[in-house]
């Protein structure tokens, strides 16, 4: 019985090491080809578009994270989908990326999804704010698509209007109680 | 019901119920209106009347543990660094010049920005020879932006280092001009921003940066 309890012990042991071994940051050779592949600019007629800064730095920082470690698998169908997103955007014709028509953000958006489905991330898009966020299988934010330049400042909209709407409240009470004679001697 | 005793109901309405009423609603709804307003103050009240050293241990997203070395750090292997997930405190972030303490979190949603000040997901922790932008309200932890100046000293803490910027510029924006960061480039530059003028009641679209150059810490390697 203790033979068996210190195989299992053992096991346990070793698969926790080897994990840990695979958790260690940093950029392995899967995950440099992706990022030269991302970072590799389109030739659209004579200009060259690239990913922006801020969108391949979140690609970078995320690959960084602890226990990610881009598979051979993996690394085959994420090129493959960047592959087939570089032939939409050429095909567009478009020589800026915001200009893109929506058949093409379309095709794009499944390149990603399946991309992304690769790394067992999900993407989801808020089109209240034009956010796009992909979350890892723990529901982690890993990266968003959205404005660089937050907004760092006190929004008072919410108070105005409520300041607004208990003054009118107030007033209007005021007068149906003039009219009640509630305030009547 | 007897005449009097409506008269006394109305009375009982009017002088007591009404004002009661009033008193309820409109606490409620001031309450309601203040409270974005009274979250960011609050918070940065604590920490400039706080006596005591700020204590992490309570702050369940943290991975903020930071090492005392004996020897100086010449330089930190990267599979040494924990790279911070969205969310996490991972850094102490101070400008002594202007009274700023405050812990760094890594993102820079608005919920993250109610607790201390975040870091843009699309740029780079401390060490990694890389912009870093930093970002904070302005009736908040960077209000006091304003007091910095050419020269002064910004210190971030990390588990992995600590790092020291000195501040070269400041520079007034608008949000949505490009021109006033560099994402892109191979240098490490802290680029932090808050919304301008700093005692705006309101959105504004414009954005106050300070820029400052890495002057000591120890640089992330790769084997």
């Amino acid at each position: 019985m203790k033979k068996v309890i210190a195989s299992i012990m053992s096991a346990l042991l070793a698969v926790t090491v080897s994990i840990t071994a695979f958790a260690a940051s940093g950029i392995n050779a899967n995950e440099q080809a992706i990022l030269d592949k991302l970072k590799a600019p389109i030739t659209v007629g004579d200009k060259n578009l690239t990913l922006p800064a801020e969108y391949y730095n979140q690609a970078e920082n995320y690959l960084k994270q602890d226990g990610v470690d881009v598979s051979d698998e993996q690394k085959a169908t994420i090129i493959t989908q960047i592959d087939e997103a570089v032939v939409i955007v050429k095909e567009s014709g478009v020589t800026d990326l915001n200009n893109l028509p929506a058949e093409a953000k379309n095709k794009l958006m499944a390149n990603a999804e399946k991309a992304a489905a690769a790394l067992d991330l999900t993407l989801t898009f808020d089109s209240s704010n034009k956010t796009l966020t992909v979350k890892d299988s723990n529901g982690t934010v890993v990266a968003k698509i959205e404005k660089v330049i937050k907004t760092t400042g006190a929004d008072t909209t919410v108070a105005v209007v409520t300041v607004v709407t208990l003054v009118s409240l107030l007033a209007g009470c005021a007068v149906v109680a003039r009219k009640s004679r509630l305030m009547a001697k | 019901m007897s005449f009097l005793k409506r008269k006394t109901l109305k009375k009982v309405m009017a002088y007591l119920g009404m004002p009661l009423l009033f008193s309820v609603v409109g606490y409620g709804l001031f309450y309601l209106a203040l409270s974005p307003l009274l979250s960011p103050a609050l918070s940065a009240l604590s920490m400039v009347i706080s006596n005591s050293r700020p204590d992490f241990s309570e702050d369940i997203h943290s991975i903020f543990s930071p090492q005392e070395h004996t020897e100086p750090v010449t330089s930190v292997k990267e599979e040494e660094v924990q790279m911070p997930k969205y969310g996490a405190h991972y850094a102490r972030f101070q400008i002594e010049i202007a009274g700023i303490d405050t812990n760094l979190y890594f993102g820079d949603g608005q919920e993250i920005l109610k607790k201390g000040i975040g870091q843009y997901m699309g740029s780079f922790i401390p060490g990694s020879g890389k912009p870093i932008m930093i970002s904070g309200h302005n009736n908040g932890v960077f209000h006091q932006l304003q007091r910095v100046s050419a020269g002064d000293i910004i210190t971030i803490t990390t588990n992995y280092g600590v790092y020291e910027y000195q501040v070269t510029d400041m520079g007034v924006f608008k949000a949505t001009d490009k021109s006033a960061y560099d994402l892109n480039q191979e240098k490490e530059q802290l680029i932090l921003y808050t919304c301008y003028p700093f005692n705006m009641l309101g959105l504004t679209d414009k954005r106050y940066f300070v820029y400052a150059d890495k002057v000591s810490g120890p640089p992330i390697v790769s084997e």
